[in-house]
Formats: C-alpha cells, structure tokens, sequence
C-alpha cells in the first residue's frame, strides 16, 4: 500500500547518503567480479581470459553504477541542484553584473512588495466581522437633486428591515460625540448609538459583559453604554471588574454593561486611522414627531447566506419605490446597496492601484535592464553554450539550466526586496496620507511574502526567457566558429524588443505623474479665499445638560473670547458654528418679493450657513467687498443681519446691488427674515477641490447660539506654541467643557491636500525612477551595438567614412527605438489616463500639453542616452577598429 | 514494447530473487545469480548486473534486508534475506503467478483445439 512511500523515504536518503551508497555499491560489484573470476578459473579458464568473462557476464559496471545511483535518488531534483550549483558559481564568477541585477531587482520587488502590502491589507483583506463579504451599506441616494451616496433615515432603514427578505439582519448606528466628565478633565469622545442587532449583525460579540437587550432600545431604559477595547484600556486599565460601574456622559450616568474586543471598530469609523468610536450606546427613536427626512443614520445589512447583492438591490428598489409613493418626503429617494468593504476602502482604491500599477512598471523596466544585461553577458557566452550544445545538451537542457540562473538571481533579488519592502512599508506609513482606512495593519505577512515569491519566480523566468530563448537559438556550428557575432544578433534584437518596452512603460508612468502634477499645482493655487498661515483652532462642544438656555451659551463664549483675546501672541480671535475646509451646514433660502423655492433640499436651492462672533473674517482674514463687517451692535433684539459671499450674489442678485436686500434662511428659531449688510469673498468650506458654494454668515448672537463651535485665533508667534494656553483658558471658563481637535489651519490645509501630494510626489518619484533606467537600458544597448559593429565602423572608417556618418549610425537606431517606445506609450497612456480621472483637479486625462511635454523630455533624455556611445564610436581609430575581434 | 516486455522480466526476475531467499536463507548476489542460473539449467543466462537493480528495488520495498558479511571463501560480501513482509509478498505473488499462467496455459489449449 504505501511501498511508494517507502520507496521516496529511501531514495531521499539516497540523495544524502551518496558517496557511501556509491561506495558500498562498488565493493559488493567488486566482490562479485572475483567470485564469478574463481569460478570461470575453477572452471578452467585461463586467468587473465577469467576476469575479462567475469567483466561481461556482470555488465558494464559503470552503466550499473548510474542505474544504482538513479534507483537511490531523485534525478529531477539532482538536475535541478545541478543547476542550481551551476548557476550559483556563474553569479559568483560574475560579481558586478549580480550586484547591479540583485539591487535593480531587490529594489523593483521590494517597492512593488511594499505597495502590494497596502494593497493587500487595505483593500483586499475581509473586515474584521465574521462572514464580511456578506455585509453591505445603504445609502439613500436622489440624483434629480444631487444627492449620492447619503446617509440613512431610520424610518426608511426600519420600513426596509420589515419589507425585505434578502436580508439576514439590518440594522444602523448614529455617530455622534458626548462629553465625558469625572475626576480628570472633560474629554470629547466619539460615540455611537447603535440600534438593535448592530453587534449580531457584525458578528461580533463583546470580550466582557453583553450586548444591548431589546428593552434597553427605548427612552429612559437607554443609559447603558458598551466600551471600546482602547476606551477600556486608557480609562480602566484593563480593569476586569468594570461591568457595573458608571460613566458621567453629558453629565448622565451610564452603566457598563459590556467590553468589545480589541481591533473592533464602527464599521464607518473603521475607515479614519484616527477617529474610532470610544463607546457604543443604544439607539432610542426620538421623541416627538418621527421626520422622515433626517437622513442622519448609516445603515448596515447582512445578506442572507445565498442571496447576492444584485437580488437585494432589485428588492431595495421595489421598496423605495413603495416609500416613494407613501411619503412626499422620499419622492426621488432610493436605497443603494454597496459591498460594506467597497464603502470602507473605496475612495482609496485608485489612488492605491495607480501606485501599484506605477511601482510594477519600474520593476518591469528595471527587470528589462536585467535582461539586457543578461543578454549580453549571454552573447559572451555563446561559445560555452555551443560547446555544451555540441556535446549533447539539448536545448530544452540548456534553456533550463539558463532559467535556472535567472530565477536565482531574481530570488536573490525577491530576499533583499522583501528587506526592502519593509521599510517601503514603514515609509508609506510615515510619509503617506494619516486618513487611509486600515493602512496600520497592513504589513508583510503570509499573502504578501507569498507575492514577493511568486513575483520574483515571475520576474525570473520572465526576463530569463529571452537571453535563453536568444542564445541557445544559434546554430551550434556558427556558436563554435564566430559566435559572437551570430549570438550578438539574435540578443540585439531582444534588447531592442525590451527597450522598447521600457520607453512606452516610462512615458505612461511619466504622462500619468505629469497629469497629477498639473493638477496638484492647480489644485495649490487655489485660492482659499481665507489666510491659514498663524491661525490656531479648536473646538468646543457644550453639554446641553448645563448649557440648556442659549444665554448660558453666549456668555461662555463671550467671556472665552475675550480671555482668548488676553493671551500674549494673541493677535485677533473670533469663532464660527463651522470652520472652512472641515464643516459646513446648509440650510433652504428664500428671497424676498420672490416666490419661494419648492420644499425640498438640494444643493442647488440651498447655500451654506454659518453663526459667526467676535473677529471672525479679520481673524481668517475673509476679504469685504461690499459693504461692512458684523459690529457690536448686531446683537439680539437689533435688526437680523447678515453676510453673503460672492457666489450667493452671483446666484441670486446678478448685477443687482444685494446691500438692504432681505433673504429668509432658517436654522434653529431664529428671526427669519434678515438684511444683507455686507458682502465677502468666496471660502473653500469642505475641500479644495469642490467650488464654492453660496453662503451666508450670521452674528451668533442673532442665532440660536449652536452648542459646538470652532474658536480661530490668529498668533503673533507660532500658533501651536499657544495650543495649551488656548486650551487651558477654555478649560478654566469651564472645566467640564471638552476642547478637542486644536490644530491650525495650515495642518487642516495640509491634511486636505495629504492625499494628493503624496500620490503625485510618489508617482513623479516613480517615474523619474523608471526614466533614469530606461536612459540606462537605452545606454547600454546602444553600447552593446556599438561594440558589436566597431570593426564595421573601422571599415567604414578606413574608406573614408566621416565620423559624422558614424555618430548617425549609432543615433539613428536609437531614436527609433525611442520612437516606436514613445508611439507604444502614448497610445497606452491615451488608453489608461483616464482611469486617472477622478484623482485629477482642472486637467483633462488626454490633456495635450502634457504628453507632448512628457514625450519631448523623454526623447530629450533619450538622446543624450544614446550620445554617449555614438560619439565614443565616432571617435574610435580605424586602425583598433580593424583589429578589434 | 521493449519497455513493456522488460517490465514483465522485472517482475519475474523479483519474484525468482524472492523465491530463492526464502527457500535457501540469506545470499549474495553472486549466489542468488548462480543460483536462479543452476534452478533454470542455465536456460535462463542473466546479465548478472541486472540481479542488482533487482535488490535495489526489493530493498527499497523492505521486501528483503541486507547486511555485510564473510562469504564461504572469506570474503566481504553483501547478504540478502527476505523479510516478513517480503514472505507475505512471495506469497501474493506466486499465487498470483499461478493463477495467470494457469489461464495462460488455458487459452493457450484452447487456441490448439482450434
């Protein structure tokens, strides 16, 4: 039965016990060559004729010895450490070429390891919840009204829930933030109200304690809150005996009922790297009317096991349609349904592959010059491959025995890139953007060595097939008289073929980065419409348990701006219910003497709003252009003003003067009707890249006085130098008041532009990277063919050639190398860019200018690569060219 | 075809090299060669090297072991027995040898009848 396997173990142990077997063998072989001799004497042989008889009746003992050595070992494998020894000596006989071969490689590999790495951890590794390919998002989308990818009602989840049967579970959370008080200062925790089933329908159950039970879903029942692993650790240390115990929230008490584990996180939230939900509370329907229309959940389903995606998404559509017809609120509206990990990693998916696919060409092209180089090391060779050839190696042998040698030398390379990648990982982490969802864990594991492997074997065979295929196609009989020459051809016209390739592989990467480039600039002369440079903010949420009235609330701030303003360094301050490039809020508008808009929100009827107090413009330093900023005077009871920047006058007021003008917006129970008394300029409020919007500003004084805002400070010194005096004054007004996110305004700028400064800076790396090794591929072909015909150019020469010709000879072929690399490019860029699209701001992805800036700088650096060995060639003397061999 | 007929021969000649270590105890090759030679009346002249690759293969079955010894004129010599499982073997085998020359033999009259 397992004789096979008895069979293997022997023959293994053959393999190691070799030269004993082999001895032992030739004794016993011996042996029975005497005896047989004894016997043919006995029998009367004569004894010099006895040994020979002896001889031939045994058999040749050399053939025997071989079929013994097969029968106690592995042939293949022998072959294959054959090789293997072979390969190794070459590399090692041939010191400069491995080392330049293994850095070109570990280098290639290691970025391309690194990059997969992040690949691999952030986009293709499952959440962590159990069966998460089953888990999906709702969103609610309207696009009559431009609205994409919003945010759930909970009425509409709860109708969805009841109506569906695709679903397993369905179930949404509410992020929000609470204060948190006790001994120490107050702290602003992120927290999420999570409504019934959320941790079942994860599939995740709390480390200590339970979940949230049915009745704990409803008003006054609701004060219970499950903690997050890192809340439990900062606060408790780990303390076993929590469960029980109460937290002061808004300054509530809350009892512990539960402790996730560690690594869980909101699956929304789990996309910051720095925000993560510290506590989860229970979701209660509020009270008072249910509004249909806050879409203020994220909703989560999981399917039920069998049911795809495509099912549940004609099943949602049937239901939005039904609440369509049901509620004048949901006209428009309907569910869709995206895979939970597309919506966790999808916003960083391109920028990611775009990288990927940047850091693979450069290993390809660095793995051509490889190539190359084997090719002409592969010509030199040609003589010893034709020998062996001669001697019975049949091509498949000797291709092998050549592969062998290349997918060392790329293994070689895969071990020193796998060095490499992990500090690309570090690296990556340290100087990529901080808002990548899950870029913590990614790392070099199992997946990603197995990706190293499997690359380096792949790049191995890859550029070993065409010196192998090259070299040993040479007839034997030409390989012995004048190989070179034969040979010579054969890789001139494969390195030909790979520099090619490397020219269109450098101008995709390069018109690529280029693009990005054009875009990153005009994406940094944006004008910002504000000045961030020396501004200092934070923010500041008021517990509605002690700051109910609105009064309450004025004079806190009132009297926190005016200590603010006291600080040394301090230059101005001011504060605003949102602050540009992070929040923004936007409410309905009505004109006056105009009929009102239709009651439906959208973007194009609605325009920005924010409450402002103290120097708000003078501090961001927002330009007036019309008209006149908030005075002291404009306070509550006076006459409701307020400020409408560019772009609301370009909406509704062209060509007209908007000063006296009376527009209605409403937010909270404020006076409705307000005066425009001033006008300012336009203020990117949510990113750079989205226009400005219409936006109007009102004294906070005049406004239901919001309980979160941001305080701006502008310094006369460096505005992080004050960020603990700024946060020690908020905390003596109040000390139970959280401040949190103090940052300045350049780091906001800066966070906002994070993303694509590194994806342009690393891609612009990259292709600089992959010119200079093309410029190097090019270089040294050139040379190669040089060096090829330097005894024609001595002909050439001797009858008069002038040196001018032999410059074109060695030119010409080079540019139309790069000519052919730059056609191929171009088309392929032309057919790639424009999956660029989405990372590119105000430049189109076939924009002309750039590839013919690209293609002129590659041809530029082109010819000055091929410069080089045409003139060496055109300088050659024709009497060393004549006899040069 | 020739691989197929030396296989046939394989096997026999295993089944012969089996056959003489349980009948006359342990042996070295030079015997068992002389001896499959004497039983077959020198009908059966081996390429005595072939007995070899023979032992190598039972050996590496476990169907026989080995062990240096003194030969009957003093000499070092390599001796073969068979083992237990290598009896069990011979036994499978030789029933098996006899049940397909038995059907052989068979069809062979059948086809003279004819």
């Amino acid at each position: 039965m397992f004789d096979w396997l008895k069979v293997m173990a022997s023959r293994i142990r053959g393999v190691f016990a070799r030269s004993e077997l082999d001895k032992e063998f030739q004794q016993e072989l011996e042996a029975h060559l005497e005896m047989l001799t004894e016997e043919n004497i006995r029998q009367g042989v004569p004894a010099e004729e006895a040994r020979r008889a002896a001889r031939i009746r045994l058999g040749g003992s050399s053939q025997l010895q071989e079929t013994h050595r097969e029968l106690y070992g592995l042939p293949w494998l022998e072959t294959f450490f054959q090789d293997v020894r072979y390969g190794v000596r070459q590399l090692r006989r041939n010191r400069g070429f491995t080392a330049v071969a293994v850095m070109t490689l570990a280098l290639g590999i290691g970025a391309t390891t690194a990059v997969f790495s992040v690949v691999e951890g952030v986009l293709l590794r499952p959440l962590p919840f159990k069966d998460a390919g089953r888990l999906v998002r709702i969103y609610q989308s309207n696009p009559k009204l431009g609205y994409f990818r919003m945010m759930d009602s909970p009425a509409d989840v709860q109708d969805a829930r009841r109506q569906s049967t695709v679903f397993e579970k369905v179930t949404f959370l509410q992020e929000w933030n609470a204060t948190l008080t006790g001994e120490s200062a107050a702290e602003q925790l992120a927290v999420a109200h999570v409504d019934r089933d959320f941790f079942r329908t994860l599939g995740v159950s709390p480390l200590l304690g339970r979940s949230f039970l049915a009745k704990e879903h409803q008003k006054g029942r609701d004060h219970v809150v499950i903690l997050s692993n890192s809340f439990w650790r900062r606060r408790f240390h780990f303390d076993g005996r929590v469960l029980g115990k109460a937290v002061t929230l808004d300054g509530k008490p809350y009892t512990v009922v539960g402790v996730m584990p560690k690594g869980f996180l909101s699956p929304d939230l789990g996309a910051g790297s720095s925000e993560k939900t510290d506590l989860w509370l229970p979701w209660s329907p509020p009270t008072g009317a249910t509004t249909r229309g806050n879409r203020d959940v994220t909703a989560i389903a999981r399917l039920r096991a069998g049911a795809t995606i495509a099912q549940a998404r004609t099943e949602m559509d049937a239901i939005s349609e039904r609440l369509a017809q049901a509620y004048s609120v949901n006209k428009g509206w309907r569910f869709e349904l995206v895979p939970l990990l597309d919506s966790v990693v999808g916003k960083v998916r391109l920028p990611i592959l775009v990288l990927f696919a940047g850091v693979l060409f450069v290993m390809l092209i660095g793995a051509a010059n490889v190539a190359g180089l084997l090719l002409a090391k592969g010509a030199a060779r040609q003589k010893e491959i034709a020998v062996r050839a001669a001697l019975g190696g049949s091509r498949l042998r000797l291709i092998r025995q050549l592969l062998t040698e290349s997918v060392l030398l790329s293994l070689a390379g895969g071990v020193a890139g796998v060095v490499v990648g992990y500090g690309g990982i570090d690296l990556v982490r340290a100087i990529g953007p901080q808002d990548v969802p899950r870029l913590a864990s990614a790392g070099i594991d199992q997946p990603v060595l197995l990706f190293a492997l499997g690359i380096s074997l792949l790049v191995g065979l890859m550029f070993g097939s065409a010196p192998a295929l090259a070299v040993t196609r040479a007839p034997v009989a030409a390989g012995l008289k004048e190989g070179q020459r034969e040979a010579g051809r054969s890789g001139l016209r494969s390195r030909s073929v790979l520099v090619v390739l490397q020219v269109a592989l450098s101008l995709v990467l390069m018109v690529g980065a280029g693009l990005l480039c054009d875009s990153f600039l005009r994406l940094t002369s944006v004008s910002l419409g504000f000045n961030p440079r020396h501004v200092l903010s934070f923010w500041v949420t008021l517990s509605s348990h002690s700051y109910a009235k609105a009064s309450t609330r004025l004079s806190y701030y009132q009297s926190t701006l005016r200590q603010l303003r006291a600080l040394p360094g301090v230059e101005r301050v001011g504060l605003g219910s949102f602050l540009a490039l992070s929040s923004y809020a936007s409410t309905p508008v009505r004109i006056a003497g105009r009929p009102a808009p239709p009651p439906v929100e959208s973007p194009e009827t609605d325009v920005g709003y924010k409450a402002v107090a103290g120097g708000f413009f003078r501090t961001l330093q927002i330009p007036l252009l019309k008209g006149r900023y908030f005075t002291r005077r404009d306070q509550a009871g006076a006459l409701p003003v307020v400020i409408v920047d560019e772009s609301f006058v370009a909406r509704y007021f062209p060509g007209e003067d908007p000063l006296g003008k009376r527009i209605h917006v409403n937010w909270g129970h404020e006076p409705a009707w307000r005066q425009i008394v001033g006008v300012v300029g336009d203020v990117r409020d949510l990113s750079l890249e989205s226009a400005p919007s219409p936006e109007c500003y009102v004294p906070l004084s005049q406004s239901f006085v919001t309980p979160s805002v941001a305080f701006v400070l502008r310094t006369r010194v460096k505005p992080l130098s004050l960020a603990s005096a700024a946060r020690h004054v908020a905390l003596l007004v109040d000390k139970d008041q959280p401040v949190s996110q103090i940052e300045t305004m350049d780091q906001l700028y800066s966070g906002d532009i994070a993303q694509p400064r590194f994806q342009t800076a690393v891609l612009a790396m990259l292709s600089l990277l992959a010119l200079g090794l093309t410029a190097v591929g090019l270089y040294g072909t050139l040379a190669y063919l040089a060096t090829q015909r330097t005894h024609e150019y001595g002909i050439r020469l001797a009858l008069g050639a002038q040196r001018r010709d032999i410059l074109g000879l060695v030119l010409w072929p080079g540019l139309k190398l790069t000519a052919a690399g730059v056609a191929i490019g171009m088309a392929g860029a032309l057919g790639l860019t424009h999956l660029l699209s989405s990372l590119l701001f105000g430049v189109r992805p076939t924009d002309p200018l750039t590839f013919i800036v690209v293609s002129l700088a590659l041809i530029g650096v082109a010819l000055f690569a091929c410069y080089i060995p045409a003139r060496r060639a055109a300088k050659v003397d024709p009497m060393v060219a004549l006899r040069y061999e | 075809m020739a691989e197929n007929k030396s296989e046939v021969l394989q096997g026999t000649l295993d089944l012969m090299v089996l056959k003489t270590l349980a009948a006359m105890g342990p042996l070295h090759g030079y015997g068992i060669a002389r001896r499959i030679e004497q039983i077959s009346e020198e009908v059966l002249q081996l390429n005595q090297g072939t007995i070899y690759v023979a032992l190598v293969r039972l050996l590496q079955k476990r169907w026989i072991s080995a062990a240096w010894g003194t030969s009957e004129n003093n000499r070092k010599a390599k001796f073969y027995s068979i083992t237990k499982a290598g009896r069990k073997q011979l036994e499978q085998e030789t029933e098996n040898w006899q049940r397909i020359s038995g059907v052989i033999g068979r069809v062979l009259q059948l086809s003279e009848r004819n």
